[in-house]
């Protein structure tokens, strides 16, 4: 009897220990990986918008390789790796063929990413104690997104007008983490209008100032709704945005400062610099293929410290050099000079035009010779809007944004279009203003992918 | 006339007592007594039950359980002949002039014995009999035919249906061929009752007793959620059951030239320089004054030429001279030596009273190609207690230690900043001094630039490898407890507990004198040209970077074995619940400056860019450190019961299901719980069947699902912490997974029918199997839309494929007698195919496939050999000519973004269909020899070729010299002419074309096996049993290849091993 019972103890203690075996949810909960986590927490959201990696070492290059800032010779333009590198140059066939990731690839990561954290602070609590972490979070979010889908706008879609906005194709906005959503172009009216909502909505959340440049804040929101503005050919609110940035920030980096002789004179995170991103630069912008446009090297004048600031000559053609970087990055951000130029186009175009002379001789006098810039007066606006727009065509050299400039001119005064010109084994190549080229095709694969339209030829 | 002879382990003095009768009979001038000793040729240990015979005489008799018997002789009684169930039988020849001593008989196992033979799951051993599932079982002899460190690779040519490759994207092993696409494609590697974590390595081969393989759902289902791979169950050699302590030692050593650079495609050195010089002339190479990157050494020459600081003579005389040098001539004469691979083995084994005792000490170390070192020691120890009827402890124990140190440049190691290197370098210069190598810039500004206060900035490969190491450091511990208690009538329960605890070291140390190390600190210098000031950011000294990495494993298993018989009711049930953690952690940093001698290092500020020497950009000093830690837990319960009635009728079924805490996939809410069914039929036990002359027939059938686990995907957003962001040093996280909502766990469906077939006195076994495999929600690499900011492609469960096969294995005794010739024949067909893949789109390029990504077409193999239709040359300008719409075109750009997915060829399949081996053991007295013959074929490979763009880049092919030049060449040549600029769709349309796909049947010489059991003289009995020495080569190269061009089909483009030779001995005591 005694050992029956033993038996049946083992057997209960058996039964136990296997239980306590399998009755573990507690114990199933433990993190599989120290370094992963499931977005949920605020810490989360900041670190993943605080990747630099993805927001601020990689930017688009296509609008600047199809600009006029630079040529290739025919033996660089057939020594590219890339066919995608010859194609933009000679406005023929897809830009994006070849590389891997594409712009397009690139921009629409930091789409993604942003709208990972978007999804992610839907689920966090907006503690009181926490609440400007929470917002500031919203705002780089936004801020992010806004700018990643204007850059491929200005690329990839044609140019907006208010008129007819509605008419033309604009980009595939993405608002979800959902990949298996299908991407669909919306018109080019809808496209803008979310880029101006998030970026107004990211500039109400973000502070004023930030500890480092590649951390969004209000200022750099204002000065980018200044650019996407003027973009759109809206002059008031343009000029409002760049107005308001000058009226907070205006230190301008003096050029005399600088030492012209280094390999990059100006340094990166200066006073000017007001959201920076470092590019890294393509095969056909590279200083070893890309030459500088000799008419437009020409057209600083001696005094004029950007000749040798922006430039090196070398015994065969002009190379650039005046990156806001510090480096061999080309400047993929925002910068004080360009709101200068922003604001004082939006002045002359809203009749202004003393204001609009005063911005110019602000931003000239740091840009020539100590004492050789003789302040302009008098100029009729017509003039000086001229004087304007040749300024920033010199001004804001690889910095992607000549494209855009290039298409905007497009549709405004006549006598500010932009006739481009190559030459290649021989023959010229012309792209005209208004050319359907304006409009860079999408990728094709991602054409063939989703059947969204494409751009036409 | 001694039915029961003296206890175990008095052998010896029996023999002695009977050798002293006999010598005192010695006189008498009668036909003495014959002693007989019947053993076991592989483990030593004597054969009771079997029958003994003279041959021609009926008069027979049967071994004691000692091994022994005695006869007398008759007039003409030479051969005797012994049988016995298990063993191949076996004679041996009587001399006239008898010398009294015992006769020893020794018995072959045979391994593939159905009977007798208890199959391992990790989970349970049983009878093969009584198994419904397909198990392979590899004895020890088996696994002894092949020498090496690692004993999965001893399986090759043994294990039927078990294929291997050395291939660097497809899985090493498989079993039954693919089941998966993108899931993990290892098989489940079980040592004794646990999964193995740690190092295969680690294992020291001698101490293994056997290897199960298990292949269909009835074998492998209840390792559940892992099994879909197949399992390998390792069982590790225990303690004997006799009394004497008996010891073996094994020591072998084995060599290998070393591997033939020349058999690589590469272009002549003089084409090399053609292509360099028709570059320079069309303006290829720039000069950048900003950033002066290296060109190769015809490049800089020809720069001078142009500046005028060489003439012309000097130019083409130097060029001369390089185009006579071939850099492999150059690796092999300074780095390449023979390998050289020293395996030592010992164990000792016992029992003393109710402690059954295995203990065993290994050490390998092995002097690669390179001069490279792996050294391995190993200890194991395993003890059995009986402590009281009913209750039994089993401990283990098992140690290694594990070293492995770099040796010198490999081939394709030493590269310029392009990743390649000129075919013209040379390691040494005629004097045996160093030879200088142009690495990432241009000598003329090395000279110049840093004032003379910069580290030389000069590359000299052949020196430079003494002061770049690499040594890791490996300890791997793995403990065991195994209680064993017997709770009721025929219910037992065990507890089991395994501890495994891995860490290893590893350091590369870069010390000042290295490239590595010099090259960096210059690139951190600020030279102050005023004063003539240096100011390193990266300090003067080694650098030292050092990885750990600590692996602990916990496994607890509850399990209750019920086995009764009731009648003629036989049930047989085990069911069980286990827990597992798998934790690791891993730390890197990198030291800089440092001393060696006093161990000092410096600090560096990795935080803040410093302006790089040469380029003026910001850069960071680079930094490896980091922190890792993973913890795997996994929660599984299982059953598996069998029925067998009348000892004919067998049905089994097991189920089992798994939870983890993995992210997302919760297989314990989503999965379905895998389960098998199986049943056999013993038809030999049948009333009909009884006058057939077969040992063995039974018929198997069963059907099931496994499952493939991948920890790494996740079904919601995971982030991962990389810490502080470049420039900002904010906290930094990056997205690991996309939210995937839909992701489930991969299943295996698998239906297996088999037989297993012997005659009498097994002369012929046979076992065969027909299984079908059918792969569901698989995971399938899907290119996605990039606009979606999740990349180029994701993984879903979005394929499923469908695989059939038949695996045979024939053992056939074909001599009996003074020759015993016996063969193995493994035959395997597999064939798999997809059935469905997700591809939202239908563009021709994402099938193309060398067989190394899985090309997801319905209805084609998994891994398949695919391509653009190929029409040929153009006769004008040497254009390969492909096909879109049905109309040739030399439109590449065409070709790649409209050709269909219908207009791909498809040559086949990239693994191959049928294979096998063919073994050939003869056996006359001690001494056998074993050839193994391995076969592949029904599959394809893609031959390389030359590539124009990537030619440019500094990547050449031998087929260079072929390529089209004038017209008439497209007649016998398909390589398309030079053009430049390149482009890169007409190379990729011409590499990826139908002319590269090549059969890749083939038929190699695996192995030969000598072995010599050195016949024992009974004085010499006294201090030692047993002498074996054998002689082994393998890898012994190809026999025939379906190809034409000489191309061997598992190493198109070089470097296949070379032969192995090997010897050794093998002692008992």
């Amino acid at each position: 009897m005694q050992q029956v019972i033993a038996r049946y103890i083992r057997l209960i203690a058996f039964i136990m220990l296997f239980h306590s075996l399998t009755a573990c949810e507690k114990w199933l909960d433990a993190k599989p990986d120290e370094s992963l986590a499931i977005p949920a927490t605020l810490k989360d959201v900041e670190a993943i918008l605080g990747n630099t990696s993805v927001f601020n070492t990689v930017y688009m290059h296509v609008g600047e390789s199809s600009a006029d800032n630079y040529f290739l010779t025919d033996s660089a333009f057939n020594a590219m790796v890339f066919q995608g590198s010859r194609n933009a140059y000679s406005w023929q066939g897809d830009v994006s063929q070849d590389e891997s990731p594409s712009n397009w690839q690139t921009m629409y990561k930091q789409v993604y990413t942003a709208n990972v954290a978007l999804d992610a602070l839907e689920s966090v609590e907006r503690k009181p104690e926490e609440a400007m972490r929470f917002d500031r979070a919203r705002g780089v979010a936004l801020f992010l997104r806004s700018r990643a889908l204007q850059a491929l706008a200005v690329a990839f879609a044609p140019v907006y007008e208010a008129g007819n906005a509605k008419q033309k194709m604009g980009i595939p906005l993405r608002n979800t983490i959902d990949f298996t959503e299908p991407s669909v172009r919306v018109n080019l009216e809808d496209t803008y209008k979310q880029i101006v909502d998030d970026m107004i909505e990211a500039a109400k959340l973000l502070p004023m100032t930030s500890s480092h440049p590649m951390i969004p804040n209000q200022v750099a929101a204002h000065a980018y709704l200044s650019r996407f503005y003027l973009s759109m050919g809206n002059f008031e609110s343009a000029g409002k945005y760049a107005d308001s940035v000058i009226d907070k920030r205006w230190e301008l980096l003096n050029y005399n400062s600088l030492n012209t002789n280094a390999n990059f004179p100006i340094a990166a995170r200066n006073t000017e610099v007001l959201y920076e991103v470092l590019v890294p630069v393509p095969m056909q912008l590279d200083v070893s293929y890309a030459r500088v446009d000799s008419n437009l090297y020409r057209s600083f004048h001696v005094n004029d410290l950007r000749r040798i600031v922006f430039f090196r000559t070398t015994n065969n053609g002009v190379q650039f050099k005046g990156n806001y970087t510090g480096s061999a990055f080309m400047f993929g951000g925002m910068a004080l000079d360009e709101v200068y130029l922003t604001a004082a186009e939006c002045a002359v175009r809203r009749g202004n035009t003393e204001r609009a002379l005063a911005l110019m001789n602000q931003l000239l006098q740091t840009r020539w010779k100590q004492g050789t810039w003789q302040p302009l007066v008098g100029l009729s606006a017509a003039e000086t809007l001229l004087l304007i727009l040749t300024e920033r065509r010199k001004a804001l050299l690889m910095r992607e944004i000549r494209w855009m400039d290039i298409k905007r001119l497009s549709v405004l005064e006549v006598q500010h279009r932009v006739t481009m010109t190559r030459i290649l084994n021989g023959q010229q190549i012309v792209l005209a203003p208004g050319a359907n080229r304006y409009a860079l095709p999408i990728p094709e694969v991602v054409i063939s992918m989703t059947g969204m339209e494409q751009n036409p030829e | 006339m001694k039915k029961s002879l003296a206890p175990a382990g008095l052998v010896h003095l029996f023999y002695c007592v009977l050798f002293l009768l006999w010598a005192v009979d010695v006189e008498a001038q009668q036909l003495p007594d014959i002693l007989i000793a019947v053993k076991n040729a592989e483990t030593k240990e004597p054969v009771a039950g079997a029958s003994i015979y003279w041959k021609g005489s009926t008069v027979s008799g049967i071994t004691d359980s000692n091994g022994v018997f005695r006869t007398t002789r008759g007039p003409g009684d030479t051969i005797l002949r012994a049988s016995c169930i298990g063993f191949a039988g076996a004679v041996q020849r009587v001399p006239v002039e008898y010398d009294g001593g015992p006769v020893v008989i020794w018995l072959r196992p045979l391994a593939e014995s159905l009977q007798g033979v208890m199959v391992s799951t990790g989970y349970q051993r049983l009878p093969r009999e009584r198994a419904t599932g397909s198990f392979e079982y590899v004895g020890k002899a088996e696994l002894d035919l092949q020498l090496g460190s690692n004993v999965l690779q001893r399986l090759e040519g043994i294990a039927s249906g078990v294929q291997f490759e050395q291939h660097p994207q497809r899985p090493n092993v498989t079993i039954r061929g693919v089941s998966t696409i993108n899931g993990p494609k290892d098989p489940l590697i079980v040592v004794d009752n646990f999964p193995f974590e740690g190092d295969i390595n680690s294992l020291n081969p001698n101490d293994i007793a056997s290897v199960t393989v298990l292949k269909d759902a009835a074998a492998a289902s209840i390792w559940g959620s892992r099994a879909g791979n197949g399992v390998i169950v390792i069982t590790t050699r225990e303690g004997s059951r006799q009394e004497a302590l008996r010891v073996e030692l094994n020591a072998n050593v084995v060599t290998a030239s070393p591997p033939d650079l020349f058999s690589i495609p590469v272009m002549k050195t003089a084409d090399y320089i053609g292509v360099e010089q028709l570059l320079f002339q069309r303006g290829y190479y720039r000069e950048n004054a900003a950033n002066p990157v290296a060109f190769s050494p015809v490049v800089e020459l020809l720069f001078q030429q142009r500046n005028g600081r060489v003439d012309s003579a000097t130019v083409a005389s130097r060029l001369a001279d390089w185009a006579a040098v071939d850099v492999r001539n150059e690796y092999r004469r300074w780095f390449y030596q023979r390998t050289m691979n020293q395996q030592y083995a010992l164990n000792l084994q016992g029992r003393s009273g109710v402690l059954q005792w295995f203990m065993s000490g290994g050490y390998d170390q092995n002097h690669g190609s390179l001069g490279q070192l792996y050294r391995r020691a190993s200890l194991r120890s395993t003890n059995t207690l009986q402590l009281r009827p009913g209750i039994r402890l089993r401990v283990g124990f098992q140690y290694s230690s594990m070293l492995n140190e770099s040796g010198r440049p490999g081939y394709g190691s030493i590269t310029m900043a392009n990743g390649v290197l000129y075919p013209y370098a040379q390691f040494a210069d005629e004097n045996g001094l160093p030879g200088l190598i142009y690495k990432d810039y241009r000598q003329p500004y090395k000279d110049s630039t840093g004032m003379g206060l910069l580290q030389s900035w000069n590359y000299y490969p052949l020196t430079d490898w003494q002061h770049d190491r690499r040594r890791s450091d490996n300890r791997h511990l793995l403990g065991t407890l195994d209680l064993q208690l017997r709770l009721l009538k025929g219910l037992h329960v065990s507890i089991l507990y395994q501890y495994e605890n891995q860490q290893s070291l590893q350091e590369d140390w870069r010390g000042e004198e290295s490239y590595f190390t010099r090259n960096l600190i210059n690139t951190f210098s600020q030279i102050n040209r005023a004063n003539g000031t240096i100011r390193y950011a990266v300090p003067l000294g080694g650098i030292s970077d050092n990885a750990f990495g600590h692996l602990r494993a916990h496994q607890w298993r509850v399990q209750a074995n019920y086995l009764r018989r009731f009648g003629v009711h036989e049930l047989s049930v085990v069911a069980g619940a286990e827990r597992r953690q798998r934790k690791e952690e891993s730390e890197t940093y990198r030291l800089y400056g440092v001393d060696a001698n006093t161990l000092s290092h410096v600090k560096v500020d990795l935080v803040d860019p410093f302006p790089h020497y040469v380029t003026r950009g910001n850069a960071f000093v680079p930094s490896v450190n980091g922190l890792g830690g993973t913890d795997n837990r996994f929660v599984s319960m299982y059953v598996n019961g069998g029925y067998t009635i009348l000892g004919k009728y067998t049905i089994t079924a097991s189920a089992r299901k798994d939870a983890s805490n993995l992210f997302g996939v919760e297989s314990n809410k989503r999965g379905v719980p895998l389960w098998s069914a199986g049943a056999a039929w013993n038809i030999l036990k049948e009333g009909f069947a009884r006058r057939w002359k077969l040992d063995d027939w039974r018929l198997r059938v069963s059907y099931g699902y496994m499952g493939n686990a991948d920890p790494s995907r996740s079904a919601v957003t995971t982030i991962r912490y990389v810490g502080s962001a470049l420039y900002t040093n904010a906290s930094s996280a990056q997205i690991f997974q996309y939210s995937n909502p839909t992701l489930r766990w991969e299943r295996v469906g698998t239906f297996n029918i088999g037989t297993d077939i012997s005659t009498r006195a097994r002369r012929l076994v046979v076992t065969a199997d027909y299984y079908i495999k059918k792969g569901v929600d698989l995971f399938g690499t899907v290119p996605v839309d990039q606009t979606t900011g999740v990349g180029q492609s994701v993984v879903r469960n979005v394929a499923s494929m469908r695989g059939h096969g038949v695996d045979v294995t024939i053992n056939s005794l074909n001599t009996r007698g003074a020759v015993l010739w016996s063969t193995q024949w493994l035959f395997s067909y597999n064939r798999t195919k997809v059935l469905s893949y997700y591809l939202n789109n239908v563009l021709g390029r994402n099938f193309v496939s060398a067989g190394n990504v899985i090309a997801g077409m319905p209805g084609q193999p998994v891994y398949s050999i695919a391509g653009f239709n190929w029409v040929g040359l153009d006769s004008t300008n040497g254009n390969p000519i492909g096909v879109l719409d049905g109309k040739l075109t030399t439109d590449y750009n065409a070709i790649m973004s409209r050709t269909t997915a219908d207009e791909i060829v498809y040559a086949g399949s990239a693994l191959p269909v049928w294979f096998g081996s063919l073994m050939n053991s003869v056996k006359w007295k001690g001494l056998t020899i074993s050839v193994n013959l391995s076969y592949e074929t029904g599959h394809y490979f893609r031959k390389s070729s030359v590539s124009y763009s990537a030619l440019f880049s500094g990547v050449g092919h031998s087929e260079y010299a072929r390529r089209w030049q004038q017209p008439g060449d497209e007649l016998y040549t398909s390589v398309p002419s030079l053009i430049y600029p390149a482009n890169a769709n007409r190379d990729r349309f011409y590499n990826q074309a139908s002319i590269h796909h090549l059969p890749a049947g083939n038929l190699r010489l695996q192995f030969v096996h000598l072995q010599y059991n050195v016949p024992m003289r009974k004085k010499a009995m006294k201090y030692i049993k047993g002498v074996e020495c054998y002689a082994n080569g393998s890898q012994l190269g190809l026999l025939w290849k379906a190809n034409k061009e000489g191309l061997d089909p598992r190493y198109p483009d070089g470097l296949a091993p070379r032969p192995q030779w090997g010897g050794g001995v093998r002692l008992h005591w």
